[in-house]
Formats: C-alpha cells, structure tokens, sequence
C-alpha cells in the first residue's frame, strides 16, 4: 500500500512538474529551478523525508488510527491513545463518549473533515500546487512573491 | 501537556517483542504499530532565510547586543522531537523562521521590498539543538497573519546535520483564519491538521502577558534510529 501510494504520489508529482514546465516556457524564467536554491519540501515537491501524507479515503484514515490500536481489536481506546496531541480530536471524534473510537466513528470523521476539500481526490482542490499561494522562491508566478507567503 | 513518559513505552514494547516472535517485522512497514502519529510535512513557502543572521541562537526577540526588543507577544515556544515510539531524539537541529509582527520575513525578497516596513529588532530565525530528552526551545513572537496566509504560522526544518528530516509549520488552535489558510487546509487529513495546532496559553509567572506553546514533533523512521 505505502509503495503504491507512493507511486501514485510520484506520478501525481511528476505531472505537475510537467504543467510546471509548460507553463515555464511561457514565463520568463524565474521559476523555482534556479532562485529554488531549497529542494525538498518545496512548494508542489515532495514531501520532506518522514512526513506522513494524508489518508485517501476513510479506510486509510481509520488504519492511520489502528496504528495506534495495540491489542489490534479494530477500535481505538483512550487508553491506547498515547498521543497526547490528538485527545481532542478523539474526543470530538468519540460522538458517544464512550472512550472508544470505533471505525464507524473514524469515518463519520473522515467524512465531516473531508467534504469541503473534495472528498475522492488525493488532496482535494489544491489551488496552488507548486504555484503562486506559497509558491517557492519566485514561484512560477506573474504575481511578486513578497505577497505570496 | 506532555508526552506520556518514555519509561512506560520502553517497558511495554519490551513485552511486546517478547511476546510476539514477529513483532519486530511488525515495526519495519506501514501499518505497524505507532505510540505516536508523524507529523506531516508542510511546504517551506519562500521565505527560508537567504542571508542568515549573524544571531541564529533560540531568542529571537532580542538580536545579541541590542536592548530593543521586538514588537509582539512574547511566547516561550517549547516542545520534544520524538520517534513513533515516543523515544527521544536527541542532537537534533530544529530551526524556525517567521515573519515578524509587520509581516516582514527575514529574507530579502520579503524585506527589501518592505524594508520601511519591518521590525530591525526581531531575529526572524533560530536555531536549537534537541537535548537528551528530545526537548528544544525558543523564545519568539505569537505569530501574526501574512497577506495570502490567514493562518499565523512558524515555520520549522528538522535536521540532523546538513539532513533535512522534515520541514513543516505549527499553527495557533482555534484561530479563525486556519480555515481559510490553502496551506493549512490541504495538508492531508484531519489528524495531520490536527498535529500542527498548538494552544497559545497565558505564562501563569508572567506579568507583562508573556504566552507558551508547546509543539512536539514527531518523526518516521529514519536509518540512523533504526535498531
Ligand atoms: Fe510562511
């Protein structure tokens, strides 16, 4: 799965190199090649080494919590969740209070926090992949960067 | 609000590892078991120093021989980098860079433009090396929006070395323009967005409105921690 998400994501990246370059042969070139002294982690490149990437679907965002699940029956327990950086979120995801997070209410998440980005792509709407938003040192923008951060 | 201490995991993944004759298999792929969630990576935006500055220690609020400190809220910003396993790591190098409280970056092609516009007393960058305890801190202000970037936001680079581990950003809990933050937005899922919030909270000993945060960061396996 991880090998073929990551292939799915080098393909996705690859392409928006490729739109990247069309679009640099009709700018003049202050694109993120040469001002881009900074390589990973760029705006639209890959993720920094070690970073964890967004669940697809509410399957891989209810595995990324069963990570967490150590006697593996399938629901998370307060007890198990010893990452104190998300006991709000399993609090607001445990609609029943019952101090277990159960799939059903991992996905009910997933879908709440989901929707509005455009629930079946990889990211959603991305409006700035490699773009203007933050968009690199110069980014391939007509727009100054300053404005851009 | 703290990690849950290291002794206890250490003792339970003892018995586990004796339990399991493959667990340590289980430990090397996706899908394995986590004490803790890695934080997701966020874009490194433009703004990464291109000049340093002469001062790059963790007070950003005071540049070394000034006596004018810079405009803002003062935050004690603390945290630990550790591994899924909630193990420590240590001697780390955690960097942080932010606009200062006019929206000016510490980088000429924000602070040329701008350069009436920025405060000459605030650092805009820091550095810190994690200690035994994978713990590092920094004294800089509460982060302000940037024009396009509702979101306040710092910007963090874990290295080990000249090796860059992970670049990201931690944003303030609760703060109305996350939600129209494009960055913040489209970071992965909820549970990433949930991991770069942090709660600003009041410093109880300060009388002058000082505020803490606390980010702790959480890294992927990388070779050198592999056992
Ligand atoms: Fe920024």
């Amino acid at each position: 799965m991880t090998i073929l998400s990551v292939r799915i994501a080098g393909l996705f990246v690859t392409m928006l190199v490729g739109l990247s370059m069309v679009v640099a042969v009709a700018q003049p070139p202050q694109g993120r090649g040469p001002g881009g002294m900074r390589g990973p982690g760029g705006p639209g490149g890959p993720p920094g080494r070690g970073s964890a990437s967004g669940a697809k679907n509410a399957q891989e965002f209810a595995a990324k919590w069963l990570t967490m699940d150590e006697d593996k029956d399938g629901k998370l327990s307060k007890a198990e969740l010893k990452d104190t950086r998300l006991v709000k979120l399993f609090e607001s995801a445990d609609s029943n209070s019952d101090q277990v997070l159960e799939v059903a209410e991992m996905n009910a998440l997933f879908e709440s926090t989901s929707k509005a980005r455009g629930a079946d792509g990889p990211r959603g709407p991305r409006e700035s992949d490699g773009g203007p938003r933050d968009g690199g040192p110069g980014g391939r923008n007509r727009r100054p960067p300053p404005g851009r951060e | 609000m703290t990690m849950i201490p290291i002794n206890v995991l250490r003792h339970r993944r003892s018995f586990l590892t004796a339990a399991s004759a493959f667990s340590a298999s289980l430990y090397t792929s996706r899908g394995a078991f986590a004490d803790l969630l890695q934080s997701p990576s966020v874009t490194e935006g433009p703004f990464y120093p291109d000049r340093l500055p002469l001062d790059v220690d963790n007070d950003l609020i005071v540049l070394s021989d000034s006596l004018t400190p810079a405009v803002g809220t003062i935050t004690h910003l603390t945290g630990k980098v550790l591994n899924t396993r909630g193990e420590p790591l240590k001697g780390l190098t955690v960097e942080i860079w932010q606009c200062d409280a006019n929206e000016v970056y510490l980088n000429t092609r924000d602070s040329v433009p701008k350069e009436k516009q920025r405060d000459v007393h605030f650092q805009g960058f820091g550095r810190f090396e994690t200690n035994s305890a994978g713990e590092y801190r920094f004294r800089t202000i509460k982060p302000v929006p940037y024009p396009g970037r509702p979101a306040p936001h710092i910007h963090f680079k874990i290295k080990r070395g000249d090796r860059e581990l992970l670049t990201t950003q931690m944003m303030i809990r609760g703060f109305a323009g996350n939600q129209q933050d494009g960055i913040f937005m489209n970071t992965g899922d909820a549970i990433d967005r949930e991991l770069l919030l942090v709660d600003f909270l009041p410093m109880k000993e300060s009388k002058v409105g000082e505020l803490t945060a606390n980010f702790d960061i959480v890294l992927g396996r990388t070779p050198e921690d592999r056992d």
